[in-house]
Order: C-alpha cells, then structure tokens, then sequence
C-alpha cells in the first residue's frame, strides 16, 4: 500500500523547496526515462551467457551439442527483447508529443531491421554451405543493426554513453569477422558483452556523478 | 534579496511543476500518470493544477482515448521560464544564507 502524500498549500522554507525540487526531479526521471543502467547490464548478462553457451558448446567446454545452445541462446535473448519492450513501454506510456512520436519511429525502426535481418537470415541459410560461416554472418547482420541504432538513438535522445556503445558494437563486429568464423564466438562472447557491462558501470556513475551535482 | 514565485513557492505545486519541467514543454502527460508519479489525491492534484493553470505556468488538453476521456497535462514556455527563474531565485537565496 502507497501512501499519499500530504498536500500541503503552505510556503515552504528554503532548505525544504531545495530538498522538494531535488527530490521531485530524481523520482520524475526515474519513472519518465527508467534505468539504463539495469538495462545495459540485463543484456550484458545475456550476451555474456547466450555468446557463453554458444562458445561453450562449439569449444567444448560446456557438454552441451550445439544446436541446444543455439535454443538456449535464443531463449535467452528473446526474454530480454520482452523485458527491454515491457520497460521501455511501462516508462512511455502516458506521454503525448514529440518523445511519444521518436519513439514510435526508434521502436519501428528495432522491429523493421530485425525483420529485415530474418528475411536476409532465411537467405544465408539457403546459400551458404558452412554451418560457422552461417552463423557468423546472420549475427554480424544483427549487430550491425544494434550498432547503428545505438549510435542513432544516442544521437536522437542525446545520450552519449548509447553513441559510444553503438560504435563499439560496430568495432568489435568489424573485429570478430576479420578473426575469421574461428574466432568470431570468442572475439564476440569477451568483447561484445563486456561492452555493455562496462557501459552499466559508466551509466551507473554518471548518474551517482549527476545526483550529485544537482544536489550540491 | 529575489523574491520567490507564490504561485510555485507550495509544496504541491512545487512539485507538481518540476515533474512537468522533467516532462518537458514539447510533450504532455496523462493526469493519472502524473497523480501516480506524484502521489497524490485526484481532487488534489486539480486543485493545485488549477492555479498552476490560471498563471499560464501549464496547459490542460481533454480528450478522447478510445471511450475513455483523459487529460494530459503540460508545462508552458511561460512556466518553463517561471520554473527556471524560481530555481536561480532559490539557489541566490539559499547562498545568502551560507
């Protein structure tokens, strides 16, 4: 059970309206734009232990046959889409206007490139004999779709941590293809997820940095 | 000494503006959301809203939502300044004091 606030009609002291805005903006944030640090760090786990299971299944060090991983790493990455859409949704819902219109068109833009990479997925597997080389080129597809719109939906919700994200996803995909289909699991599995966990950190001292500041 | 804007200096409506200054003057919020972000009654948050309202500090827009009426709130240019000013008004205050 919630309780109410009191209302009160009373002119406030001054200490107390610094202490009203302060605490008015951080649960104003945290209810309108959510916490990307939790985020970063859900997908981070998830590609740690999808890449994981994967790398773990072709090197042999998890006994496990690889078409299982390849279920467990789907499984793995579809309940983070759902948890990523339920929250983002969850923080969006409400709101009216030019937020609501980006980030329809940044929503339409994840499902239509996804969508695409299926299409283009269904391809490669038809044409291409190599099993390996398979795999490594549907999921260059899918992070090069990752990588230009994180650096895109920096750009659109001024967030600079997202930019530079996306620019690493780009970099170490260049990176794990040029590795050759050999090494693309394990340049992916340490690069690729750290990448996001390292950004959770970032996130999460910026906003200690940021709380600190407007409070000072 | 900068005065202190009446119409914001209340706890409610204080608080009630700096969400909608975090909300932002291009976007509006549902009244429901907003009563669940600040915690407070329906009959409340109109009350204070009203005023709000009447110094031109935020826009009410009813609508439609299906069946359903709503009301979505923003926050004006002309409260975006007020709000603006309140704070720097607050801040040279709160350093007279140290």
């Amino acid at each position: 059970m919630t309780t109410q606030v009191p209302d009160s009609d009373q002119p406030l002291d001054l200490h107390s309206a610094l202490r009203v805005v302060q605490s008015a903006e951080d649960t104003a944030r945290r209810e309108l734009r959510g916490n990307e640090t939790l985020l970063y760090l859900m997908w981070g786990l998830a590609w740690l232990f999808g890449f994981g299971t994967l790398h773990g299944a072709r090197f042999g060090w998890l006994p496990l046959d690889y078409g299982v991983a390849l279920g467990i790493f789907g499984s793995i990455l579809l309940i983070a889409v759902v948890i990523t859409i339920v929250l983002t949704g969850r923080y969006s819902r409400g709101l009216r206007g030019h937020t609501s219109f980006i980030g329809g068109m940044y929503g339409a833009a994840w499902a239509l490139g996804f969508l695409v990479m299926g299409t283009l997925s269904g391809i490669i597997l038809n044409v291409v004999d190599d099993f390996w080389v398979r795999g490594m080129l549907m999921n260059s597809i899918a992070i090069l779709i990752v990588g230009l719109l994180y650096i895109t939906g920096g750009t659109t919700f001024n967030d600079k941590t997202q930019s530079v994200m996306g620019i690493w996803f780009l970099v170490v995909n260049m990176a794990a293809l040029l590795s050759g289909s050999g090494h693309y699991l394990t340049v992916f599995f340490i690069f690729g997820s750290g990448g996001f966990l390292v950004a959770a950190l970032v996130e999460a001292l910026r906003r200690r940095q940021q709380r600190q500041l407007s409070h000072a | 000494m900068p005065d202190l804007d009446p119409i914001i200096h209340a706890e409610s409506r204080l608080r009630a503006i700096t969400t909608l200054n975090e909300v932002g003057e291009r976007d509006r919020i549902a009244f429901t959301k907003l009563r669940k972000i600040l915690n407070m009654t329906a009959g409340n948050l109109s009350t204070h809203l009203r005023k709000l309202e009447d110094a031109g500090y935020v826009e009410v827009t009813k609508t439609i939502e299906g069946r359903t009426p709503a009301t979505y709130v923003a926050i004006t240019i002309k409260g975006k300044a007020a709000f603006a000013d309140y704070r720097k008004a607050l801040r040279e205050l709160l350093a007279g004091l140290s």
